[in-house]
């Protein structure tokens, strides 16, 4: 079973971000390409924002039984 | 006439002397070092207790070893309780173990050192093996017991700090007999059945050295080792390391520390991220007023705001021009005209003194006339004839 690429995207997002606004302080670029760059970093921002809005905390309960694996809503047992 | 002695077959001896031995003595302790110590794969293990002076053999059968949590090694000084008897097949005397103690160091503490030597020869503590922890984990794999506070507390530091994590618990036995079996079974549950974890948290709360065995045994550090999905362990309260840290990606002195290093604080990460985008707005805000200065500047240039500038230069240019043309014209007439004078004086112009007198000069150097330049060179002395005596002068 391949591993879901999902938290590497937001890591690659959230440097991508970070690299961008260090270009645009370097301040070597054009006006054009500063505009293009400002824009794509307010699209990553919002998009970064709001792939963390997603606040649902789920516990589940994890065990084998008969070589499959089993979930249920974990309740502490005490 | 004595009766003629009775002769005992060896068989005989040694069945006597095996009888009369485990008759004659109890259930006994005894101190010594362990010498040609032989592990067989039956099970039962093979040594010879000594002190400086004498040696006896001895067994630690299969079924009394896990009475022992240590391993029997050459040179180790040992309290062993068990009985003495004989292998009747060699008349050889032997003491059957049933229970050992180092004589140095406790048990538990010798067998953790002993695994710990062993793990660590085979490279498992080495720190190229540890991976890396993921920045942004999604879900966190929980292996602990199912109840009191540790898991409890690893439920609320990773929800309070990671809203909308996914917390996968898989609840094990932490102490006592298959507590390591069921700890590494659950590592190896996430490994096979649930690989799309992106952490583990593998420990419990504090307890006595007894109580965290099962963290010092080997299936728990072989299943930690082999853990695709990185491992933090966390085992106890601060003092306690147990195997299960060594072998570990990280280790953590309690499992709520363990919930904080295994994911970040969403707040502080929104706050990053609306600070980036802050930068690049000021930056880019920064650079639009920069751009607008300059215009400014360049649409208030005189050139720009008062073009008349730039024909005040030609107009200018052309007076100046036209200013010089008339002089320019009346030196060319003058020329012209000195060379009509000249061809009519021409006779008059031969006799050098009169041409001396009108100021020309004549030059000489080294007896010579100087006509061109390219007759004398730099040094060169040369004299100059005035119509009223000479100037001795050097070529420069």
């Amino acid at each position: 079973m391949a591993k879901e690429p999902k938290t590497e995207t937001f890591e690659k997002s959230l440097e991508s971000l970070e690299e961008l606004v260090r270009e645009l302080e370097a301040g070597d670029k054009g006006l054009d390409e500063s505009l293009a760059l400002f824009e794509k970093g307010v699209g990553l921002s919002k998009e970064l924002s709001k792939r963390l809005e997603d606040a649902k905390t789920k516990v589940e309960s994890l065990s084998k039984e008969g070589g499959k694996l089993v979930k249920k809503p974990f309740a502490p047992e005490d | 006439m004595a009766a003629s002695p009775r002769v005992f077959t060896i068989s005989e001896l040694n069945a006597q002397v095996h009888e009369l031995l485990e008759a004659s003595f109890p259930e006994l302790w005894v101190e010594g070092e362990i010498s040609n110590c032989k592990a067989y794969p039956s099970g039962h293990t093979y040594l010879s207790l000594k002190d400086d002076k004498a040696q006896v053999r001895a067994v630690l059968f299969k079924g009394s070893a896990f009475g022992v949590k240590f391993k029997f090694q050459d040179g180790l000084k040992i309290l062993a309780r068990g009985r003495v008897t004989s292998y009747e097949a060699r008349g050889e005397l032997q003491f059957i173990i049933s229970a050992a103690e180092p004589r140095e160091k406790g048990a538990l503490q010798l067998a953790l050192e002993q695994l710990k030597a062993k793990l660590q020869a085979e490279g498992l503590f080495d720190e190229d093996r540890k991976k890396p922890l993921p920045l942004f984990p999604k879900s966190v794999g929980v292996v602990t017991s199912g109840q009191g506070a540790a898991v409890r507390d690893v439920i609320h530091v990773l929800s309070r700090r990671w809203p909308g994590i996914n917390i996968r618990v898989w609840p094990v036995k932490v102490q006592g007999p298959g507590a390591a079996d069921e700890i590494a079974g659950a590592i190896q549950g996430f490994n096979e059945l649930a690989p799309d974890t992106d952490v583990l948290l593998v420990g419990r709360g504090g307890g006595s050295i007894e109580d965290l065995w099962a963290f010092n045994e080997e299936p728990v550090a072989r299943a930690i080792a082999a853990s695709e999905i990185p491992v933090i362990s966390c085992v106890g309260h601060e003092t306690d390391t147990t195997i299960a840290d060594f072998v570990a990606d990280l280790r953590a002195p309690t499992p709520s520390a363990a919930a904080e290093m295994a994911v970040q604080e969403k707040a502080a990460v929104l706050d990053r991220i609306a600070e980036l985008n802050d930068a690049a707005t000021q930056i880019l805000r920064d650079a639009l007023e920069n751009l607008g200065r300059r215009l400014a500047y360049a649409a208030a240039h005189p050139l720009l705001s008062d073009p008349r500038r730039l024909w005040e230069q030609r107009v200018q240019r052309v007076d100046d021009l036209s200013m010089r043309l008339p002089e320019a014209l009346r030196r060319l007439l003058e020329t012209r005209g000195l060379r009509r004078g000249a061809a009519a004086g021409r006779l008059d112009a031969i006799s050098p003194l009169n041409v001396l007198a009108r100021g020309y000069a004549i030059a000489t150097s080294k007896g010579k006339v100087l006509t061109n330049a390219r007759q004398v060179k730099k040094g060169d002395p040369v004299t100059v004839r005035l119509s009223q005596g000479e100037l001795n002068c050097e070529v420069s």
